[in-house]
This record gives structure tokens, C-alpha cells and sequence, in this order.
């Protein structure tokens, strides 16, 4: 068995209303409204929160590590009706400890 | 009036605070009543529980979503035997979250849409026929509400054959004078604050009825609610009102 680390990115599905997404736009757009020269951003239209799940996990290669992980975000980690998925990059192959 | 259920259960998870309240009311219900809280690190139920309660909290800290690790606690198993074998279930705020995170409630939970947590007295309407055509009239109801994901959504198919089937037994209440249909205060499609599996034997509803008990609580329709959730007959609800 080898040591892998898989990055799950979890969010909401489109059309579902996110209020932490909406509350950290209108600050952004707060930001930008109150200090224009400072900011270097203009108009954010959408921003959605989601979250980072990280796993080590031991697997016998990296698409038992990508399966094993699927399986887990179906069982628990995605909601099956609200949320959505994906793996993150590549799947890295971590140093024996 | 002799009572249909009179063994019940409350399942303590670790983060659980109403449980105590739960137990208090349930205990006003009537003479015989035995009601025992049981740790949710328990693999099964006291033998002859004929009603097992998931009261309000937040269990494992409502850690990744609400309900979602306490979905997958040692006792969930037994409690889905329960469920398939006709035990009566009721799931309180974040007890509904843990039904619909087990799959045994359809839907999900969804942070309010106001984004900040509701804690307030909430008026209520009781859908006619949903406990055994006891009444063939809304009944409104003064609840109180404490939650941060109490916004029900489904899919369109969902809530249609919620409504087909009249699972929907409480929705949230159109205060009078107001022309809007949506009158959810967490942005609820259809308004829905409880609904019930096929068999009426599993409910889930955001408002705490177990905070609506005493005369000096401004409301005891929550001993109201609770009878009816567990099949009483009308002389009961008679004898609260009065």
C-alpha cells in the first residue's frame, strides 16, 4: 500500500441560492466601493463558498485512491441532491513516513 | 383514552442540547408515559420503544452539513430497522436534518436564506388530514423556531408527489394582510416546515413543539402538536385547550 493526498472540492449546485456566497460579494463590492484606488478589483457579479476536503489515504495506486474517494463523496461527503464535486488536480503520491 | 404509543426514546448525540426539554414535554403527555435518552454511540434501542425522537441541536457540530455525520452514528442502523419496521420516528429541527441525511425523509436542509440564524415564534398551519382525518380544517399553530439550515428544498418531482400524496403536514404561515405567497422565514420552497414519509410513521419538522408546553411559554400548541404527531384523539386535545 502506498500514502495518497486526494483534494475534494465540494459546493452547492448552480441555481441553488448560496447566502454565504452573496454576503461575501457584497463585501467585495463594499471593498471596492470605498477604497477605488486601492482595490484592485471592480464589479464581483457571483461568488459561491464551497469546501476543501483533503485526504491522506492508503491505496494500492492512484485510481484505487481516486475510486476510494469517489465512493466516500457519494456515501458522505456530496449531498447527493444539493452539492457537487470534484476531484482537485492531480492526486499526489505522499513520502513514506 | 388509553395511549397508542407509550415507550419513547430520545437520541442524545453528542452535541444534542434539547433533549431534556423533549423529555419534559413528552412526560406531560399523560399518566404511563416512559421516556429514556439513550447515547447515539449505542448500537440498539431499549427493548418495546414504540417511538423514537431526534431532537434539536447540533449534532457533531453540524460538521460538513447538518445531520450529516449523525446519519452515519453507531445507532443509525438500528434506528433505519426501526424505521422499515413501522416504529414511529419524529426528527426535530436538527433531528429532520438527520432523517433527511439518512435518506429516510426526502429532500434537504439548506442554510436559511437570510443567511443568519432564526431564533423566534413562528405561526404555523397544520394541514387538514394528516393524522388520521381528525380535522377537516388548517389548523394554525404559535411554535417557536431556532435554526440556521432550516430552508427546505427538493426537486420539483419531489415536492410534487410530497403534495400528492398530502406528506406536507406543517407550513409555515401567511401572516394576515400579506399578498406574497412565500411566507417561509428561511426562503423554504412551498413553505414547508414538516413533512412525513409514505407510511405517516416517520416525521420531520423544523419548529421545537417541546418549547410550547407551558401556559407561561405564550403558546402550548406544542403539546397540541405532539398528540397529534402520535395518533391521540381529540378528548386529549380538549382537555390541553381547556
Amino acid at each position: 500500500m502506498k500514502n495518497f493526498r486526494v483534494r475534494l472540492a465540494v459546493s452547492l449546485r448552480a441555481g441553488l441560492l448560496d447566502p454565504q456566497g452573496e454576503a461575501v460579494a457584497r463585501s467585495l463590492n463594499e471593498m471596492a466601493e470605498e477604497d477605488k484606488e486601492e482595490v484592485l478589483w471592480g464589479r464581483v457579479n457571483t461568488v459561491r463558498v464551497g469546501k476543501l476536503i483533503e485526504i491522506d489515504l492508503a491505496a494500492l495506486n492512484v485510481e484505487q485512491a481516486r475510486v476510494a474517494v469517489e465512493a466516500m463523496s457519494e456515501e458522505l461527503l456530496t449531498h447527493r441532491v444539493t452539492e457537487q464535486s470534484e476531484i482537485l488536480g492531480e492526486i499526489l503520491e505522499l513520502e513514506q513516513s | 383514552m388509553s395511549l397508542r404509543s407509550k415507550h419513547f426514546c430520545i437520541v442524545r448525540f453528542p452535541g444534542t442540547n434539547r433533549e431534556l426539554d423533549l423529555q419534559r414535554a413528552l412526560c406531560m403527555l399523560g399518566e404511563g408515559v416512559e421516556v429514556s435518552i439513550i447515547d447515539s454511540e449505542e448500537r440498539s434501542f431499549p427493548t418495546g420503544v414504540d417511538s423514537i425522537f431526534l431532537g434539536g441541536g447540533f449534532a457533531w457540530g453540524d460538521y460538513l452539513r447538518a445531520g450529516a455525520c449523525a446519519a452515519h452514528a453507531r445507532i443509525a442502523p438500528s434506528l433505519r430497522r426501526h424505521a422499515n419496521g413501522g416504529t414511529l420516528i419524529i426528527g426535530i429541527c436538527n433531528g429532520f436534518q438527520i432523517l433527511t441525511e439518512m435518506g429516510l425523509l426526502e429532500g434537504a436542509l439548506l442554510r436559511n436564506s437570510s443567511g443568519r440564524f432564526i431564533c423566534r415564534w413562528q405561526e404555523l398551519d397544520l394541514t387538514p388530514n394528516f393524522n388520521n382525518g381528525y380535522e377537516q380544517r388548517t389548523r394554525r399553530l404559535l411554535l417557536p423556531i431556532a435554526h440556521n439550515d432550516g430552508r427546505y428544498v427538493a426537486s420539483a418531482s419531489t415536492l410534487e408527489r410530497l403534495a400528492d400524496e398530502d406528506r406536507i403536514f406543517l407550513r409555515y404561515a401567511r401572516t394576515s394582510g400579506s399578498s406574497s405567497t412565500d411566507s417561509s422565514p428561511n426562503g423554504s420552497l412551498d413553505n414547508i416546515a414538516g413533512i412525513c414519509d409514505k407510511q405517516r410513521r416517520i416525521f420531520g419538522l423544523m419548529p421545537h413543539p417541546e418549547n410550547a408546553v407551558e401556559s407561561f411559554q405564550s403558546s402550548r400548541d406544542g403539546l397540541f402538536l405532539l398528540r397529534r404527531l402520535l395518533g391521540y384523539g381529540l378528548n386529549e386535545d380538549a382537555r390541553i385547550a381547556a
